[in-house]
């Protein structure tokens, strides 16, 4: 089979690359205008928009995988916890890094994201505000600090998937090569979504891996479907490791997964 | 371990804790926005509406309101179904009647209203809203 690290590694380069060219393009006071000109008046525009949004989803898909295929390391990392918590908080860094790119569009489903964020975030008691100011706070500020957070978020990815993972870049030349050709045939034959401007759809839904959390916040208050609720698998993660703990997270794991899923599937049939 | 060496070890370990401080002084800080008016140069008769990015502004025999488009759950921009006498969130569907009261879905609290004042010339609307950069 093929190395899902080094797949994982190889879909974050090119993301982190096909980030800076949309950049030069990106304006994040006019962030509609911006992403609209580059899908139709831009050269190319569409096509790195579309490489930039498919190498993304390309990087969650094998990070989550290659965090399935690692659990049975957990035992290996009994004396390095820190370590472990650390790659187990990779896993909410990207599906973070993905969400600011998604409300980062600022189309009606972006906008209606990025509000979502702001209001679960100011729902945490005490931390929730500066939190808040620090990833989002869309309501006062717009886009700058999403922005902020994104590229802080993508770096900080890189950081600790390369130098804190392996000690080294975890991908080799051919590694590259298949992720780019996956994601261009991607990015040639399926455009990155967008809505047009005066659309106000009847239902939003969000991006494939905040559905489950949409379809809880309709039916528990947004603390415990939008925090407490996605911070589980993160935590029981991070506890792995310790062995008298491990069977418990990992029966709490499995049973997170098949909620979600389940809440997954009753939004997409709604 | 001495204290000493214990000390050295720390500082080596956290000095960049030191930064935090500052880093937390920096991005938590607010910068002042002053409300918006949106100014709204037609006049509406009576039973007549606007839809608005941030609000509909509703022309009624009291008088006009401007009644937010932010539902009050999440902060989805909100739609309004004239036919059915609603607003509706797309997101979590929670339903607000025309002044504003949930009806239902999860959201707990009712529409706020804007201030609403006529333009210096006679005809149209100012309304002022929150500060806001998009």
């Amino acid at each position: 089979m093929y190395k899902m690290g080094a797949l994982t590694v190889s879909a974050l380069f090119w993301a982190l690359l096909s980030g800076v060219i949309v950049a030069y393009q990106y304006e994040v006071f006019q962030p509609f205008v911006s992403t609209v000109a580059m899908n139709t008046l831009l050269p190319f525009g569409e096509f790195f928009r579309s490489l930039h949004y498919w190498s993304a989803q390309v990087f969650l898909v094998s990070l989550l995988w290659h965090t399935w295929e690692r659990l049975g390391d957990a035992a290996s990392y009994a004396h390095r916890l820190t370590r472990w918590a650390v790659l187990s908080g990779t896993v909410a860094m990207g599906v973070l890094a993905l969400f600011t790119g998604y409300v980062l569009k600022w189309d009606a489903t972006g906008r209606a994201a990025g509000h979502i964020a702001e209001n679960l975030l100011l729902s945490i008691p005490g931390l929730g505000a500066p939190l808040n100011r620090f990833l989002v706070a869309i309501s006062e500020d717009g886009l700058m600090r999403v922005y902020a957070a994104h590229i802080g978020l993508s770096l900080a990815l890189w950081w600790l998937g390369t130098w804190f993972h392996t000690k080294r870049v975890g991908f080799t030349y051919k590694d590259g090569l298949v992720v780019l050709f996956m994601c261009f045939l991607l990015s040639v034959f399926v455009q990155a979504p967008l809505e047009q401007g005066s659309l106000e759809p009847a239902i939003i839904k969000g991006p494939w891996f905040f559905l489950g959390i949409q379809e809880l916040l309709k039916r528990l208050p947004p603390f415990w479907a939008g925090i407490v609720f996605p911070s589980v698998p993160v935590l029981c993660l991070s506890l792995l490791p310790i062995a008298h703990l491990r069977r418990m997270c990992l029966a709490i794991l499995a049973f997170w997964c098949l909620l979600y899923a389940m809440a997954t599937l009753l939004i997409c049939f709604a | 371990m001495t204290r000493r060496e214990l000390l050295i070890k720390i500082a080596k370990r956290a000095w960049w804790l030191l930064f935090l401080y500052p880093l937390y002084r920096f991005i938590g800080a607010h910068r002042f926005r002053p409300p918006r008016e949106v100014r709204i140069s037609q006049g509406l008769a009576v039973g007549e509406h606007l839809v608005e990015e941030d609000f509909v502004l509703f022309q009624t025999q009291n008088g006009p309101y401007a009644i937010s488009r932010t539902c009050t759950h999440l902060g989805c921009t909100l739609n309004l179904l004239l036919e059915e006498g609603v607003f509706a969130c797309p997101c979590h569907q929670s339903r607000f009647d025309l002044n504003g009261r949930v009806l239902s879905g999860p959201a707990k609290r009712d529409l706020p209203l804007f201030e609403v004042k006529p333009m210096e010339s006679g005809k149209g609307y100012v309304v002022l809203l929150p500060a806001k950069v998009l």
